[in-house]
C-alpha cells in the first residue's frame, strides 16, 4: 500500500526547493569565499587589510546562517522567506568580491550563480528583482580599488559579455523550475490517483474476505433448513442453525467497528507519550499490569487519535486474553521512526496468525472477529510505518509488537 | 461411492455429514488439507474448501489430484472471483462452487453429470433458460397467445420465438 504521506519527494513545497538547500549551500558559499581569499592573501594578491575585512563579513554571513539553520530546525522554516535569505547572499558576495577585487577577479561568476538558481526557490517576480539586483551589484564591482593594474581598468562595457551569459541562464533556469513545478503536480496528482486505487483495492479485498467469512454460515443455515422443509431436522439442526447465526453476527459487528466517520480519521496533534499514558491508564483488567517506560521526552505527532488510541487498546486487549501478566510498553525511536515496543507474557501468538498478518478475519480465537491486527496493520500503512509482530525470543511464552510510525509525522512547536 | 470432505467449518461439517449419511454415501471429512492427504482410501469425488484457516485450498488441489487422480475435485468457496476460478481450474480443479448452495446441487456437481446439474438448478429456479421460458410464456399470454404481437414486444423475431416455443413443447 502507498503510504499516506511523505509524499513530498522532492522536497517541493508549491513546486518550489526548501529553504534547507539554500542553507546548506550558503555553507558551501562561505566556505569557499574564505578559502580563496585566504590563498590570494597568500599569494599576496590582496592586503591583509582586505583579507581581514572579507573575513569579517563571511563571520557575519556564517552567524546568520547558523541561526537560520536553528531556526529550521526548530519550526521546519527559516525565519525569512527564500525571496531574502538569496538577497542577503548578494549582498554577502557583492560586499565579499568588493574587497578581493571586483570583475578583475574571475571567480567573481559566483555571484552570477544567486540569480541562475533563485527560479528554483522563488516565485518568477521574485527572481526577476534578485536579476536585475544582480545586474546591479555586478556595475559596483567595477569601482572596487583593487586588484586593478594600469593595463586593465574595468569599465561599464566589460559587463556586457557577462550580462548576457547572466540573462540566458537566468530564462534557461526558469524555464527549467517552471518544468520541475509541473513534474511536482503531476507527481502529486498520480499519488491522489493511486490512494484512491489503493482503497479499491482494500475495499475489493475486504470485501472478498466479508463475503468468505458470511458464505460458510449462510451454506449451513441453507443446508438445515432444506432439512427443516422435508421434515428430517433434529435438535442439532437448531443447534447448527444457532452457531451459524452467530458467525454471521460476529463477522457483521466486525465489519461494524471497522466503520469510521470522517472526522475520527482527520489528523490532530497528539503527544505520543499521553497517548499512551493514558490508555495504559485507563485499560483497567484484573491480574494485569501494564507499565509504560518511554525512553524519548514528549512527543508531539499528526495522529488519528481515535483509531490510534483503538489501536493501542486492541493490542492490548489481545495479550489480556492470551492470559498474559504483565504487558510493557516502551518508546523509542531511531533515525526514520517512532517505534512501540509492545511486550506481553501471554500464551504467544499463533504461527498461522503471523503467516497472514494483515488480512482480515485471520484469527484463531473462537470469540476473535480477526479485525484488530488488520486494522491496526492498515492503520500504521497508511501513517507511514509498519506493524510487527513476534514470538518473544528466549522463552516459550511471550509475543512482541512492534507499532512504527514515520517520523515525518512528528508536528514540531 | 466415497467422498472426501475438507473443510474447517465445523458446523458445515456436521450438516453436510448428517446430508450424505441420509443418502447412503460414505463421507471422510478433515479441516487440515495435510492431514487429508494422509488418508489410505479409494476416493471418488473430493470437496474442498479454499479457505482452510492459514491455507488456501486452492494450493493443494495438484496433490489431491496426484494422490486420487480420477476424483473429482470441486471446490467450495464463500467468494467467487474470476482469477480465483481460473487458478483452481488451471490446478486441475473439475468444478468450482459458491456457498450458500443446497445439498442436491452439491450432489449433482461432485457426480459431474451436466444434465442432472441442469435439473437442479431448474428446479430450483436458478436456470437462465427457465427465467427465460416463464418470460416467454407470461408475455405470450399477454397476448393471448399471438405470436407476432408476443414477439415484436420481446425484440425477437417471429421465427426465433417459434423456434424455442417449439423447444418448450414435449416430444
Amino acid at each position: 500500500m502507498i503510504k499516506y504521506f511523505n509524499i513530498n519527494t522532492f522536497n517541493l513545497s508549491a513546486g518550489k526547493l526548501d529553504a534547507l538547500i539554500l542553507i546548506r549551500l550558503r555553507w558551501l558559499m562561505c566556505a569557499l569565499l574564505a578559502l580563496m581569499a585566504m590563498m590570494m592573501a597568500i599569494t599576496e594578491l590582496i592586503a591583509s587589510e582586505q583579507f581581514v575585512k572579507v573575513i569579517f563579513v563571511l563571520m557575519a554571513a556564517t552567524l546568520i546562517n547558523n541561526i537560520f539553520e536553528d531556526q529550521y530546525k526548530k519550526n521546519g522554516s527559516a525565519p525569512v522567506s527564500n525571496f531574502w535569505q538569496l538577497f542577503l547572499d548578494l549582498i554577502i558576495t557583492t560586499i565579499a568580491f568588493y574587497f578581493l577585487g571586483g570583475i578583475v577577479n574571475p571567480t567573481y561568476f559566483i555571484m552570477l550563480l544567486i540569480p541562475m538558481i533563485a527560479p528554483l526557490f522563488v516565485n518568477f517576480k521574485e527572481s526577476i528583482v534578485l536579476l536585475l539586483s544582480c545586474a546591479q551589484m555586478l556595475l559596483l564591482q567595477i569601482w572596487s580599488p583593487y586588484l586593478q593594474s594600469d593595463d586593465f581598468i574595468p569599465q561599464a562595457h566589460d559587463l556586457i559579455g557577462i550580462y548576457i551569459v547572466l540573462f540566458a541562464s537566468f530564462s534557461l533556469m526558469s524555464w527549467l523550475s517552471y518544468l520541475l513545478e509541473q513534474t511536482g503536480l503531476r507527481l502529486q496528482n498520480m499519488v491522489k490517483q493511486n490512494i484512491r486505487v489503493d482503497g479499491l483495492k482494500a475495499l475489493g479485498a475486504l470485501s472478498a474476505s466479508f463475503c468468505h467469512e458470511l458464505g460458510t454460515p449462510f451454506a449451513t443455515m441453507r443446508l438445515c433448513l432444506d432439512r427443516i422443509k422435508e421434515g428430517r431436522a433434529t435438535q442439532l439442526d437448531m443447534e447448527l442453525i444457532r452457531n451459524s447465526f452467530s458467525q454471521c453476527e460476529l463477522s457483521l459487528q466486525s465489519m461494524m467497528s471497522m466503520g469510521l466517520d470522517d472526522k475520527d480519521i482527520k489528523l490532530s496533534k497528539t503527544s505520543l507519550n499521553e497517548i499512551l499514558e493514558k490508555t495504559t491508564d485507563n485499560f483497567l483488567r484484573e491480574d494485569l499490569n501494564i507499565k509504560f517506560t518511554p525512553a524519548i521526552s514528549e512527543t508531539y505527532v499528526l495522529l488519528p487519535k481515535i483509531p490510534f488510541t483503538k489501536m493501542i487498546v486492541d493490542i492490548i486487549e489481545n495479550s489480556f486474553e492470551a492470559d498474559a501478566n504483565e504487558v510493557i510498553i516502551s518508546l523509542n525511536k531511531n533515525e526514520d521512526h517512532f517505534i512501540i515496543e509492545i511486550t506481553d507474557d501471554g500464551e504467544g501468538i499463533d504461527e498461522s496468525v503471523l503467516i497472514k498478518l494483515g488480512t482480515p478475519f485471520n484469527t484463531t480465537k473462537e470469540q476473535g472477529t480477526g479485525i484488530g491486527l488488520y486494522n491496526a496493520k492498515t492503520l500504521l500503512e497508511m501513517l507511514g510505518g509498519n506493524l510487527s509482530i513476534e514470538r518473544r525470543k528466549g522463552t516459550t511464552r511471550g509475543t512482541v509488537a512492534n507499532l512504527i510510525i514515520s517520523k515525518s509525522l512528528e508536528h514540531k512547536d | 461411492m466415497k467422498v472426501l470432505l475438507v473443510e474447517n467449518d465445523l458446523n458445515f461439517t456436521t450438516v453436510l455429514k448428517m446430508e450424505f449419511e441420509f443418502n447412503n454415501i460414505e463421507l471422510y471429512t478433515y479441516s487440515d488439507p495435510k492431514n487429508a492427504l494422509t488418508l489410505d482410501e479409494n476416493i471418488d469425488h473430493i470437496i474442498l474448501d479454499q479457505k482452510l484457516g492459514e491455507y488456501n485450498g486452492i494450493d493443494f488441489i495438484p496433490n489431491f489430484k496426484k494422490k486420487w487422480p480420477l476424483a473429482r475435485l470441486v471446490v467450495l468457496t464463500g467468494h467467487g472471483s474470476i482469477t480465483s476460478t481460473v487458478d483452481a481450474v488451471k490446478k486441475g480443479a473439475d468444478d468450482y462452487l459458491i456457498k450458500p448452495i443446497s445439498f442436491p446441487l452439491l450432489l449433482a456437481t461432485i457426480k459431474g453429470n451436466r444434465a442432472d446439474i441442469q435439473n437442479v438448478l431448474e428446479n430450483e429456479e436458478m436456470s437462465l433458460e427457465r427465467k427465460e421460458r416463464e418470460h416467454i410464456e407470461f408475455v405470450l399470454g399477454q397476448c393471448d397467445g399471438n405470436i407476432s404481437k408476443a414477439a415484436k414486444i420481446l425484440g425477437l423475431h417471429r421465427q426465433s420465438l417459434q423456434r424455442k416455443l417449439k423447444k418448450y413443447t414435449p416430444k
